[in-house]
């Protein structure tokens, strides 16, 4: 599910403002954005590494980074959730990078049944839950991204648009061509 | 990129509040900031070495004056003469009839180098002024663009652009040294020359408080004024 609060209520977003304000000049004022946000972070990497402890301290350098680059941060442009967020995406990929360790892809229960709406027939389901795990695998990095955010973690196209820094359309343009090529990969597959 | 498919990991909330430690996030944040302030102070030290180095190096180079570029925007001066004809050469100069152009707020650069006699490299951070008109840029800027003519002798060639002038104002105040840096010709230079000799008085720059050469650099823009 996803875990981006947007729309929080306008006194939330107040208070976030006050405190955001605060922490460019007094770091000690970051401590309820931590507060607020570390669970969203947490699982957000938690479902990308698959290790708690790694998950953590994980979650601590994106905090880290934040509080270092809040003086920079605008209230005007993205919102606060969201850039954090774009920090997260960010040092998941480098942690990758430089570890070479397998992605994480988390699959539960929980996964939309809109994903399996787009890409099948009603009495396909049993067989595309089989083929799902093969299917993901070769979809690339961006492409899992995608379909991750949109049927994983129930993300609007507008949400992903600003985690990825891309517009809305081309987010949704990306998204429906991965799940193409998911439905091409379903029937080729035995 | 190779990936692996689990199962969503449990956690517990109780686990997750565990995992929560803004003190550590706060240290770390207070050290970096350190470490960056460490940087700025390390750059800054080195920048005095080098600066100290050149200082160092031109106090041992026979010229002992100092060189100070003040920069003054360029179109600062266009006395645009009116003319009937630019190509005609025996169209009228109106000299009197300069206009006077817009004068910017002149810009200052601090010094790379500052270089005085017997100057030694101190800890102490120097403390450097510009020369500058002892009655301001805004009145010497009047007296260039009343002043300064459109040499009749070029009109016929429709010679437009910038002349560029450096010169030191020394100790004294006094300009010297007169170089032309892009020059439009022979009667430009001398046109250059007459006014830059007749100019109002300058303060010198100072070096911890001692009068110190310098030198400076002006635009001098000739347009001519079709009418």
């Amino acid at each position: 599910m996803s875990e981006i609060q947007f729309q929080s209520n306008v006194f939330e977003q107040k208070e976030e403002e006050v405190n955001i304000k605060r922490s460019q000049t007094d770091p000690e004022a970051f401590k309820p954005l931590y507060e607020k946000y570390f669970k969203n972070i947490l699982l957000f990497v938690l479902r990308r590494v698959g290790e708690k402890e790694i998950a953590r301290d994980l979650t601590q350098q994106v905090f880290l980074k934040a509080l270092n680059k809040i003086s920079k941060f605008e209230l005007r442009g993205l919102p606060f959730s969201a850039w954090l967020f774009r920090i997260a995406i960010n040092e998941c990929n480098d942690f990758f990078k430089k570890t070479k360790k397998e992605r994480i892809v988390t699959l539960d229960e929980s996964i939309s049944e809109s994903l399996f709406d787009e890409i099948m027939a009603d009495n396909q389901l049993e067989e595309l839950k089989l083929k799902l795990p093969k299917i993901l695998k070769s979809l690339k990095a961006d492409e899992l991204q995608l379909i991750e955010f949109r049927y994983f973690e129930i993300r609007s196209f507008r949400e992903i648009g600003l985690l990825l820094n891309i517009t809305e359309t081309y987010a949704k343009v990306k998204t429906y061509r991965a799940l193409d090529k998911m439905k091409k990969l379903f029937l080729e597959h035995p | 990129m190779n990936y692996k498919i689990i199962n969503e990991p449990e956690i517990t909330d109780e686990e997750i509040n565990a995992m929560m430690d803004f003190r550590q996030v706060l240290e770390k944040h207070k050290s970096a900031s350190s470490v960056r302030r460490f940087s700025y102070l390390s750059a800054c030290v080195g920048l005095l070495v080098v600066v100290g180095l050149l200082l160092y190096q031109k106090s041992s180079s026979p010229i002992k004056s100092a060189t100070q570029n003040q920069s003054v925007p360029s179109n600062l001066l266009k006395p645009k003469t009116k003319s009937t004809k630019s190509s005609d050469s025996t169209q009228s100069i109106n000299n009197t009839a300069t206009e006077l152009p817009q004068v910017p707020t002149a810009t200052k650069k601090i010094p790379k180098i500052v270089v005085s006699d017997h100057e030694q490299v101190n800890a102490r951070p120097d403390i450097y002024i510009p020369a500058e008109p002892i009655e301001g840029y805004p009145h010497l800027y009047e007296y260039l663009n009343q002043n300064l003519k459109y040499p009749n002798e070029a009109a016929k060639d429709s010679i437009q652009g910038v002349e560029s002038v450096a010169f030191v104002i020394d100790k004294n105040g006094k300009p010297s040294k007169i170089e032309i840096l892009h020059s439009l010709g022979p009667d430009f230079d001398k046109e250059v020359l007459r006014i830059l000799e007749q100019m109002p008085r300058w303060k010198p720059a100072t070096l911890n408080a001692q009068p110190v050469p310098s030198k400076v650099s002006l635009p001098f823009t000739f347009r001519i004024k079709i009418q």
